[in-house]
């Protein structure tokens, strides 16, 4: 039987921001220096922490409201940083010279992702209803991927809005985009022909966090809902392929271990559960988080042995996973 | 008659120099226009092949110095012998790729009128082209893979250097149609160099001082700045805050052309890395050597030197690393070098230390513009 992952607490950031964080993501290593970790608060501040003793290295100020989502580019030398502000910044993360700064309309702005090539920044475009993609060399808008709208409806009908984007999410191959909406729905995308393929069911509430799994021709994606479930899909077909449950309130992120091995979850009722995929249990709570988690992500490349997790109680906390 | 055959071998030395054109902006696009062009035509032949790219070699086997035969000025320059990128070769194809990567974006600024950036540059290529460009190093190799390929100047391929020089001093600097920026006024941070070739081509000088220095490091231009050293002694303060960049090494071979009675002094760290710095200003580069020979100019060596060294405590000199070992070594194996700088090299290999400018602080804060005032009067340069 294969030993199971353990997650062991090993650093936490008391005051980490002056209030709550709400976004964190890994850059990648580069050949120059090792990974590093950004955290975005409702501060309006972007911090980037080194591991394992989480010094910061750099606090960069200058958005206007508070910072919702960090994306990190694969090369790791780039990484974008958007705020309830509908701006969006592209900066040299050793540097944290400008890059780019990208303009939205107000509140079409969530979460960003770059495709695991680093072509292209995916955005969530909130009431938009859509994703749009930007292109990373010429950082121009190049698509649009908006949602149908429901049949039957006129479009003066606000139905719309049901379909606020708040997440998106690359499949590892780069072709299908997944985005989750404040219905509960998740819409599924084939890149290269820029078409909408499905819808996928399960959730009645907002999605906040997708991720598909790691292999290299996934099909498999992880949602995390504000039921509280987590769902696991085929996004192929149309079927679920399993639940987890057990957190007591919304789960605010998942995120897979690089090996696949481990789903982490962050939840408002203020536990990181780590959960074994073949058991669809959770192996471990950690409750060392006096607020709502907003955040949790595997630290990329090799079995994944650093967990970090950021929480409304203005903390960051490194877990190491075994 | 050895001199004589000496003297005529110098004076057609430069029937061997390969080097870079300053061009205009449509004349680099023919030339990659031109590239593509035999490229496709040998790819098209009943006998098809990929051809390689012939660049010139940037080692030392293919670097010469040219001396100067009415001036002091000797420079290193390249020669014909060409090394060549393959697509045959397993490991090299990247290498072969990212060359007419390169030349396409390039082809796309002078298209646009755009300058940008070596770093600009990396961004648009990583994020282009992320299977072929990993660093910033690869990207800077690859345009001077570029250079040796059309030969034509980096900067007219629309890439602009940084700007990483400083001046302060007893010079006014103006850029047409603009006022002019007093360099004694602009505080201990100096007015900063601009990257912009042909901005430092087109600044009108002025100036009343009677030496230039250059500093090695920012940290000792910017106490000799603060305390206006340049006033004391009329002189013009200038640094690169390390190796030079193309565009520093232009704006000093402007002023010595210009004020050509100014004597230009170094104040370098006594380590081999210190006199690879004044070498540079010297003599040029051979990593550059198809430009960099244009910039070349008469550097003495005012600081600090072998004897300089009984004006510090004992306790601030540091042991040579392994990396300074390596920097004198390829000094020495160098033909430029002149000997008495062979022997104050000599001399800090065999002590096995090193030390820097800062430990003269030792003697007082106010001790370096005494130093330097002193050294200066009494001619103390070699």
């Amino acid at each position: 039987m294969a030993k199971s992952m353990k997650l062991a607490g090993l650093k936490s950031v008391e005051n980490a921001h002056d209030e709550s964080v709400w976004t964190a993501t890994w850059v990648p290593a580069t050949g120059s220096r090792p990974p590093l970790l950004l955290t975005g608060s409702l501060d309006e501040t972007v911090k980037v922490w080194r591991p394992d003793e989480l010094d910061l290295v750099r606090t960069n100020t200058g958005h206007c409201l508070g910072v919702v989502s960090v994306a990190a580019h694969p090369s790791g030398v780039i990484a974008a940083s958007a705020a309830l502000d509908s701006f969006v910044r592209v900066f040299d993360v050793d540097t944290n010279a400008t890059i780019a700064t990208l303009e939205s309309p107000p509140s079409e702005v969530w979460q960003m992702q770059f495709d695991p090539k680093g072509t292209t920044l995916a955005v969530a475009g909130g009431g938009s209803a859509s994703i749009k993609l930007w292109d990373t060399a010429t950082w121009r808008l190049v698509a649009t991927l908006s949602i149908p709208r429901p049949e039957g409806s006129k479009p003066s009908e606000k139905s719309g809005s049901k379909k606020f984007v708040l997440s998106v999410t690359w499949s590892p191959d780069g072709r299908r985009l997944a985005c989750g909406s404040m219905d509960g729905t998740i819409s599924v995308f084939d890149v290269a022909r820029a078409k909408f393929l499905r819808h996928l069911e399960g959730h009645y509430m907002p999605v906040r966090s997708l991720v598909f799994s790691p292999e290299h021709d996934s099909r498999k994606l992880y949602s995390a809902s504000d039921d509280g479930h987590v769902h696991i899909h085929d996004v192929e077909g149309k079927a679920i392929i399993g639940a987890m449950s057990g957190h007591t309130g919304w789960v605010l992120s998942v995120d897979v271990s690089p090996d696949g091995e481990a789903i982490a979850t962050g939840s408002s009722d203020k536990t990181v559960r780590l959960w074994d995929f073949k058991m669809r249990a959770a192996i471990q709570v950690m409750s060392n988080h006096t607020d709502q988690v907003w955040a949790v992500a595997f630290r990329p490349g090799g079995r994944g042995d650093r967990l970090a997790s950021v929480s409304d109680d203005k903390s960051i906390s490194l877990y190491h996973c075994s | 008659m050895d001199d004589l055959s000496k003297s005529s071998m110098k004076f057609f030395s430069d029937q061997q120099l390969c080097f870079a054109d300053i061009l205009l902006p449509h004349e680099v696009q023919a030339r990659i226009q031109v590239a593509v062009l035999n490229f496709l035509k040998i790819l098209s032949f009943p006998d098809p092949a990929i051809s390689d790219l012939p660049l010139i070699n940037r080692k030392s086997s293919n670097s010469r110095v040219s001396e100067g035969i009415l001036t002091d000025v000797s420079w290193i320059f390249l020669s014909h012998s060409f090394c060549s990128r393959s697509l045959m070769k397993a490991n090299a194809t990247k290498a072969f790729i990212r060359v007419w990567k390169v030349m396409e974006m390039c082809f796309e600024f002078l298209t646009q009128e755009k300058r940008v950036t070596q770093r600009e540059l990396f961004y648009k290529l990583l994020c282009d082209s992320p299977h072929y460009f990993s660093s910033q190093l690869q990207v800077n190799r690859t345009i001077q893979d570029v250079v040796a390929l059309l030969r034509c100047s980096r900067y007219s391929l629309g890439i602009m250097a940084s700007s990483k020089g400083l001046v302060a001093g007893r010079i006014l600097l103006q850029e047409p149609n603009q006022e002019a920026v007093d360099c004694s006024a602009c505080g201990s941070s100096g007015y900063a160099i601009s990257g912009d070739l042909n901005l430092l081509e087109s600044l009108i000088m002025k100036t009343d001082a009677r030496y230039i220095v250059v500093v090695e490091k920012h940290a000792i231009f910017q106490r000799l700045a603060e305390d206006h050293v340049f006033n004391q002694i009329p002189s013009i303060l200038l640094t690169a805050k390390g190796y030079p960049d193309i565009a520093t090494r232009f704006l000093l071979h402007r002023m010595s052309r210009a004020f050509p009675d100014l004597p230009i002094l170094a104040l370098v760290d006594w380590n081999p890395a210190g006199l690879a710095i004044l070498s540079t200003y010297k003599f040029g580069s051979i990593g550059m050597g198809l430009e960099a020979y244009r910039y070349a100019c008469n550097v003495k060596w005012l600081g600090l030197r072998g004897d300089d060294l009984q004006l510090i405590p004992q306790q601030s000199l540091a042991p040579l690393k392994p990396r300074d070992l390596q920097i004198a070594r390829s000094l020495i194996s160098s033909t430029t070098l002149q000997d008495n700088y062979r022997q104050e090299l000599a001399v800090m290999m065999q002590s096995g230390q090193r030390a820097e400018i800062e430990a003269l602080y030792f003697n007082g804060y106010d001790y370096l513009g005494k130093y330097l005032a002193k050294k200066i009067v009494q001619a103390n340069y070699i």
